[in-house]
This record gives structure tokens, sequence and C-alpha cells, in this order.
């Protein structure tokens, strides 16, 4: 099977195409949607912004695995009185080729949510049930092989365990994650089934064609019908563009960038809702020291969560990660840290996740630059208190000599006998230090025009012929890991696309 | 665009990453020029603006940072004082109370650990050979996936690896090899990236176009 993957030294000078369907990105959501659509048989062509980098491409050299595969070299980040740094892949395949691989469904209550209070009944858990499914064959959604999981995951559940607390083994998008603990910057052995393994394939072999280092700018519109898009050649010399026309368009940039894309094509504007309800799943990271060693290079990223407090809104996790992120949990440098690094081999890493309630807002400030605003409300700061409260008790149990905190003003728990102090002294959002990987809803799907950007097949309520499918979409937060989700709603949308097109060819 | 510090911006980011690269009394080596390249490529990978900050924020440690060192030893800029106290001076930005201090050292901060924990002597030292394991375990899967062509595949979730080719306290040994047992003959199954490779339209969607699939046209470059 040929990869039909155009890049812009293939060709010279601008370049026009024409066809069907054109899908922006190739992340979860475009690389699904772009799939599906070509398996209907319609011409489909998916515009890339990043390059096309495969296994063997996928370095040792953190740096520079981070400039290649993600915006802004990782370092990317949300305002507001705690800023909240943020991933995005830019490469094809998007932010699978940089994520942790865990594939959660949406879960039901969630789902009868979007159902009833978005008027979105095909979103019900019964309607999406076999969605999920076809969803977890083809990106391989498994348990990890028996004995790959490592002792950063065994303490975790060793501590969870003795506590009584509920634990739910992941289902990991892998065939034989051998627990090379890289996945943040491109899986090494290509156990890791980013799209490039899966929906890619299966575009490519129905004759889609892959335009890697396109980005798209603007939307092209013919008597207020988006007709097509049109943007530079990146990271290539000589100012080339691109324009390409089709019957539909579908945006899947990602819910950062695909809002910013309408922002600057002035389009979904009527409802006045592009760019908000943007939720972004904080996390936060925790760490402790053993006695006993544990192991920090060998294992699995995450092989649990401890769903005990899912009802309060609180995930916690293992995440192994390699030493040098390690490094940055600990907030220090020089020789403090270096004598604590030392230590690596005795301390595991874990974080948690908090299903948020805050409305962040993406826009664009004078002179087109992007501005993404989020603010951690009192009520999460309280769940993440007690979320790393409750993790802190898991390492205690499993042994722990001390914890290291996200806290500024209470860095350090050194026995279980701290926590009542941890409790009490409500670090507030500015002197905590988050991360988050999962940005969803700025172009959240809604039945009503007023309330939502797209209407519950995907279209703009006032854009015709102009789709997303993407995290913009999510109609809400859901309080777990979000490709599934993502890759479910993208075919969902893909799918009503392919029937009104065929249709209309019909007709 | 390629990014380097110039003029006396790249002695105070020289100063900084000094600072702040690890050392131990048995590590001989001196990374601190290395470390401040690698910080220069990513600070290349960011939009301009954040450069200029970047920049910017150098210069407040050299002008201002003397006002954070606990000791309060002098007034000198950054770049005239010795590592000691250039080190307690960014230490003390760094654990400010005030949050917006803080911030404005977190990404130097963030920038070195990743270049200076990543490299291989520091991983060497720490004990910590990721590039190694890398390649151990390439091998492992490559040698597993192989092992998979012969055999019924479990569906999903079910783990892939059966326990008699590799055994759970095994897993995880470097360098082990997966014993190779002899295939039943019943069912063999193409290998899952084979199979996602030769996949053809299956989907419901596919199903339910196909009567009136509209005619096939290919995107052309024009
Ligand atoms: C570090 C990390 C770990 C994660 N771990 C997990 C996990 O374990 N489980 C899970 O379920 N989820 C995880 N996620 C989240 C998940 O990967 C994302 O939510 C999901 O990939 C988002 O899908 P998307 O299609 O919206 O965007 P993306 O997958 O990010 O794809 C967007 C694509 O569009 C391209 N693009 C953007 N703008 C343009 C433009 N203007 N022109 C052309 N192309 C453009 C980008 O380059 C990118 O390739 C993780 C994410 C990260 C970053
Ligand atoms: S842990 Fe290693 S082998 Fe497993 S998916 Fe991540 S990068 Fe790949």
């Amino acid at each position: 099977m040929s990869e039909r993957v155009v890049s812009p030294s293939q060709y010279e000078g601008d370049l026009r195409l024409t066809c069907d369907v054109v899908v922006v990105g190739s992340g979860a959501g475009g690389a699904t949607a772009a799939a599906t659509l070509a398996e209907a048989g319609l011409d489909v062509v998916c515009l890339e912004e990043g390059g096309y980098y495969r296994t063997a491409d996928y370095s040792a050299d953190i740096p520079s695995m981070l400039r290649t595969l993600m915006r802004n070299g990782g370092a990317t980040a949300t305002m507001g009185r705690a800023q909240v740094p943020y991933l995005e892949g830019k490469c094809v395949g998007g932010s699978t080729v940089i994520n942790g691989g865990m594939c959660w469904r949406t879960p039901e209550k969630i789902l009868h949510t979007w159902a009833q209070e978005r008027g979105l009944p095909e979103l019900a858990p019964d309607r999406l049930e076999p969605v999920f499914d076809e969803v977890e064959r083809i990106i391989h959604a498994r348990y990890q092989d028996a004995g790959s999981e490592g002792e950063n995951n065994d303490v975790f559940r060793e501590g969870a365990t003795s506590l009584g607390w509920k634990l739910s083994k992941n289902k990991r998008n892998q065939v034989h994650c051998v627990g090379s603990n890289d996945c943040v910057t491109g899986c090494p052995s290509g156990a890791k089934q980013s799209t490039i393994f899966t929906w890619l394939p299966r575009f490519w072999a129905n004759g889609g064609a892959l335009y890697t280092h396109c980005r798209a700018e603007r939307l092209v519109t013919d008597h207020g019908r988006v007709t097509g898009v049109t943007g530079v050649i990146a990271d290539h010399p000589g100012g080339r563009r691109f324009t390409v026309r089709a019957r539909a368009v579908v945006l899947a940039g990602g819910a950062v960038q695909t809002p910013l894309l309408l922002l600057r094509s002035r389009l979904g504007g009527a409802c006045g809702q592009v760019g908000r309800h943007f939720t972004i799943h904080p996390n936060v990271k925790v760490a402790a020291r053993f006695d006993r060693p544990v192991d920090s290079v060998r294992g699995a990223h995450q092989a649990w969560q401890c769903v005990e407090f899912e009802r309060d809104g609180i995930l916690m996790a293992p995440g192994l990660v390699p030493v040098a992120f390690r490094s940055v949990a600990f907030n220090d440098f020089g020789p403090r840290l270096a004598q604590r690094m030392r230590d690596h081999g005795h301390v595991a890493t874990g974080g948690i996740l908090v299903d948020d309630h805050a409305a962040g807002r993406i826009s664009l400030l004078p002179m087109g630059i992007p501005f993404v605003h989020y603010e951690v409300t009192e009520h999460d700061q309280a769940r993440f208190v007690l979320g790393a409260a409750r993790l802190a008790e898991i390492y205690f149990a499993a042994g722990a000599r001390e914890v290291f905190l996200p806290f500024h003003a209470m860095p350090r728990l050194r026995s279980p006998d701290d926590l009542p102090k941890l409790l009490a002294s409500k670090p507030r959002p500015e002197d905590t230090e988050y991360f988050t990987a999962h940005l969803m809803g700025s172009c959240r799907m809604d039945a009503h025009p007023r309330r939502g950007v797209v209407d519950p097949d995907g279209q703009l309520w006032d854009a015709p012929g102009l789709y997303v499918a993407d995290a913009s979409i999510m109609p809400s937060t859901i309080g777990v890991n979000p490709q599934v989700t993502i890759m479910a709603l993208a075919r969902v949308v893909a799918m009503k696309l392919a029937d009104r097109l065929s249709a209309r060819a019909a007709a | 665009m390629t990014f380097a510090f110039r003029g006396h911006s790249r002695l105070i980011a020289r100063a900084v990453v000094d600072a702040m690269v690890p050392r131990w009394p048995d590590f001989e080596h001196d990374i601190t020029d290395e470390v401040l390249s690698r910080v220069e490529r990513l600070i290349e990978g960011q939009p301009v603006a954040v450069q200029s900050i970047c920049v910017a924020g150098l210069w407040f440690f050299e002008v201002a940072s003397f006002a954070f060192d606990p000791r309060f030893a002098s007034i000198r800029p950054l770049t005239a004082v010795d590592r000691e106290t250039c080190e307690r001076r960014l230490t003390g930005v760094s654990h400010h109370p005030v949050a917006a201090i803080r911030k404005t050292i977190l990404l130097y901060q963030t920038f070195v650990n990743l270049c200076a924990y990543d490299l291989p002597i520091v991983e060497a030292y720490l004990g910590a050979e990721r590039r190694a394991w890398r390649k151990d375990r390439a091998r492992l899967r490559e040698a597993l996936v192989q092992l998979d062509e012969g055999r019924a595949l479990p569906p999903v979730p079910l783990p892939l690896a059966d326990p008699k080719h590799l055994s759970p306290a095994e897993y995880l040994t470097p360098g082990v090899e997966p014993k190779r047992i002899n295939a039943s003959p019943a069912r063999r199954e193409p290998r899952p990236e084979a199979a996602e490779a030769e996949a053809r339209p299956q989907a419901q969607a596919a199903e339910r176009t196909t009567k009136s699939r509209p005619q096939r046209k290919r995107s052309q470059v024009k």
C-alpha cells in the first residue's frame, strides 16, 4: 500500500487542488474524518501543517523532538491568574503521535447530558456504542501485555489497593507496548497506534492524499457558502501558497487552532460562541520518594487509573516519563535539583486530573495574535488540593518517605500526618503548577443555533459547507482522556457528511 | 529562522545556564555550553514574540536579580558575580512568594532542565540509559510482532502477548528474547499494522453510501 503523502519538495510553485472534501488536520479528529469520507468513495484531500515523521524519525533527543513534533516546541500556555502549559502535536498524526495512548469512552452520564441538555440524541450511549466498538477495534485499544507495566505503575496499584480504592485498568491504543517510556516524543518501537498506523492507512488505501506543511489560514466562501481553504506552505522558503476548492471543508486543527481559523476567516460569529466554553481538563503532578527502588526508565506510561473519586471529578493515575521530564516536576534547578535527581531510581511519579468547570476562551488580539485564556476556579482548585492529598495517601500507603507537591507554599509532605496541613493550607491557583494535554470544547456542538457553533451534523450553523470534526466540538468537558470521544464524534460527523454529499451527487 | 543569543545577552544567558545546570562532585563534565546551545535551539522553535520575551527576561535577571538574593551580597549585575551568587539570586526569583516574579524564570528553568537531563552523559551518570533501553525495546517488539504472525490474536481489549512467549516477570528485562513455541496450525492472522495497511472499506458509512456513490474523481494538482 502506498502512503499518499505529498511534501512541498515534490511540486513546484503554488498548489491548487479540487476535490470533494478537504480536511484540515490529520490528528485524532482529522484522520478519522478523512478515512471515513474516503472509505465512502469521496475524493478527499487532507492538509497538515506539520511534517511526516515515522518511527525511525523519533529520536531520543527530547529538545529536538519537541521542536519537530509540537507547536512552538511545546512551550504553549493558557493565560490567566495561573498559566497552564499545554502541548499540541504539529505533525502528521497530530497529538496522537505524542499522547499517552489511554483509551476511555465518554462516560455514559456525560452522553446522557449531551443527548438531553444539548439536544443531541444521536450521541446517546446506545447510539454511540457501535461507533466506540469500531473505533477501539481500529485503533487497537488493548490492555498492556502482562509484565510491561513497570514499577512506577506497580507502586501506585499497591498503594491504592491497600487503601481499598477502586482501580481501573487502562486500555491503550498499542500493539505490544514494550514499556520504553517515551510516549510523549513519539513511540520509538512503533507500538503506539497513532493515526499514522490506524486511520491514515485506511485513508490512503481508499485513494486519499495527504499534503504536509500546508498551514490553512483562511476559508474561501462563495455567496455565503464555504467552498475551500487557502493558506501558506509552512517551513519552506519562497512564500508559496495553496488553495483547495471542495464541495465541503472539514476543520480538524484541534481545540485551539480550529476556533482561531474561524475567527481569522470571520465565520461562525453569529452565535457569539466561537472560542468559548473552552475546557482543558487540567492536571497537576506529584512525585514520591521511596526507600526501595522504583524503576524510572522501564515501563509503560500509565497502566491504571484510580477511579475511587470519579464521582467528585477527580482521577488519579501514575505517569511514567523520561528522567528529563521528571526534572521539571520538582520546580528547582542547579545543585538542589541535582541532589534530588540522584534519587530518581527511588521516585514514583503520578498526577491528578480534574473534570474542570471553568470556561476558557480563545480569541484573537489585534494583529491576529492568538490569546488563550483560562482561569482555574476555586471549586476546581479545591479538588486539586483534595486530589493531591489522596494521591499522597496512595504513595504513603505504598511506603513513600516523602511526597513532592505542585504547590508553591507547601512543596513537600514528610508523612501522612502532614495531610491535614495540606488540606488546611488552601494553595491558590497562581501558586500551583499545572499542566494539560486535553483541550476541548471551543466550537461546541448544540442543537440550538444560539448555544453552539456547529449543528448536530457538525456543520457550522451559519456557514454551510463548513464542518468541524475535532476536540473543539465536544459539547462539554468529559472528565476522561478524550481521543476515543474525538474519534467517535469525527466518525459520526464524517458519516453524515458522506451520506449528504452522496445523496446530493445522486440527485 | 535560526536563533542565537548575541552580544551581552549571550553572556547573561551563559551565566543563567551555568547556574542552573546540574553538578555533582564526581561528575567531571562541563555541560554549560552544550546546554546553552540546546536551549537556543528550543527558543528558535518559539514565535518571535516569545523569543523577544526570553531575551528581555535575561536583562531582568541581569539588572534586577540582586534584589532576590536572600543574602543581598551586592548590586552588581548577574554577569559580574560568581556562580554561587548567581545561583542564589535565581533561586530567590524561582522561590519568590509573588507568582508573577517566579514565572519570569520558569521557562528558562524548564528549558535548561530538559536540555541538561536529556544529555547522554547525564543520563549515564544517573544510571538512566534511555537510549540503550529504547533500542532494546524496539528489538523486543519486533520479535513479538513476528511471533504474532503465526497465531490467532486475541480480540480487543485483551492483551496481545502470549505469556508463554514471554513471561510477565521477564518482560522488562534488558536483552530478553521471547520464546518460540510451536505455532498451532489453526489460523494465521496478519500482524495488526499489515491488517490496517490492507484495510478495505468496511465501515457502515461505506456500506450505506456505495449505492449512491458519486463519480469518483481524484484531486489533481492544477
Ligand atoms: C502529551 C499528550 C498526551 C495525551 N494523552 C492522551 C491519552 O493518553 N489519551 C487520550 O485520549 N488523549 C490524550 N491526549 C489528548 C489527545 O491526543 C487529543 O485530545 C487529540 O489528539 C486531539 O485531537 P484533534 O483532532 O482535536 O487535534 P490533534 O490531534 O492535535 O490534531 C490537530 C492537527 O491539525 C493540525 N493543524 C492545526 N492547525 C492547522 C492549520 N491551520 N492548517 C493545517 N493543519 C493544522 C495540527 O498540526 C495537528 O496535526 C494527549 C495529548 C497530549 C498533547
Ligand atoms: S511506553 Fe514506549 S513502547 Fe509503550 S507506547 Fe509509550 S513509547 Fe511506545
